[in-house]
């Protein structure tokens, strides 16, 4: 009796998993989509600030292209890949900047792109309507920095929308805006540093906010 | 002369003293500054870089540091000249 009673709790558990669940996007969308960065949609860009010991530095890289492929029956299973190319990373101080880019730091010529490839979303919440859907989800997937991949999960919020005459202003097809916060270390991604004027100026870790934004309609975006 | 090189020296160190407080009182002079735009559409913030220059501690600190020495030197001179 025991074993019968043991065995349907693992069925009800192992069909409750998040793992095998299979969130629905809940708006009229058929079949997979690939959504290609575009910048006629919206801005992309990461922003990122260092709280060091003398001051907090602000900086931006918006040389951002990429694509996430994302199933609406099944939004776990999405995708993707964005790219960051190292050298359109700036602080607001030319020379900083400089430091930033060299061997010392980011070695922008060794290592000119930071990658981040997901591989699939996890926990996540989907709120719609007839033209939007709201998406909370934590996007698990391989960071590559420095030469040095590590497997990182971001928190993110999507924005899904339906083409209607008030995207079209900007560009033609279904746009989706990511929007994601995540801290990194930059010794986990063997990245030291050495004197300047970044040197110990930096903090150990480093506050992330991304703002991604893309279309189901090839534009200009870059790849 | 040496009076009115003090004074001189004595006037550009508060200028100078403005001028960095105005621009933020920074640590590091900087040449471009971050401007928040905000998407009307989906309500997100990005940054835009603005061209200028922003006077930083790291210039304005031995600016100073010399105008303070000039501004000293006179007025030791001024009261030799005096003592004279």
């Amino acid at each position: 009796m025991l074993k019968y009673v043991m065995f349907f709790m693992c069925l009800g558990f192992i069909s409750s998993s998040p793992i095998d669940a299979d969130t629905s996007l809940e708006l009229s969308v058929d079949g997979i989509q690939v959504i290609r960065l575009n910048r006629e949609v919206g801005k992309n860009q990461i922003q990122f600030v260092s709280d060091a010991p003398m001051e907090k530095i602000h900086g931006t890289a918006s040389d951002i292209s990429g694509a996430l492929k994302l199933d609406p029956a099944k939004l776990e299973a999405t995708t993707g890949r964005i790219v960051v190319g190292t050298a359109s990373m700036e602080t607001g101080i030319k020379k900083r900047d400089e430091h930033l880019h060299s061997k010392d730091w980011l070695d922008v010529e060794k290592f000119s792109n930071i990658v981040f490839e997901v591989k699939a979303l996890e926990g996540v919440s989907v709120k719609a309507n007839q033209m939007k859907a709201d998406i909370q989800a934590t996007a698990v997937g391989d960071f590559t920095l420095h030469g040095v991949t590590k497997e990182v999960k971001i928190p993110v919020e999507m924005t899904y929308l339906l083409a209607s005459e008030t995207t079209k202003k900007r560009a033609p097809g279904d746009f989706l805006v990511v929007k994601g916060k995540f801290k990194i270390a930059l010794k986990d991604f063997d990245i030291a540093g050495a004197r300047g004027m970044v040197g110990s100026r930096v903090g150990t870790e480093i506050d992330l906010d991304a703002n991604f934004f893309g279309s189901t309609v090839i534009g200009d975006a870059k790849e | 002369m040496w009076k009115i090189i003090s004074v001189i020296a004595f006037v550009l160190i508060l200028g100078v003293g403005i001028k960095w407080v105005s621009d933020g009182a920074q640590v590091f002079s900087k040449d471009k500054e971050q401007v928040v735009v905000v998407d009307e559409m989906f309500g997100t913030e990005s940054t835009e870089w603005k061209d200028g220059f922003w006077l930083g501690l790291d210039i304005a600190g031995p600016v100073v540091g010399v105008l303070i020495a000039v501004g000293i030197l006179g007025l030791y001179r001024t009261k030799k000249q005096n003592d004279l």
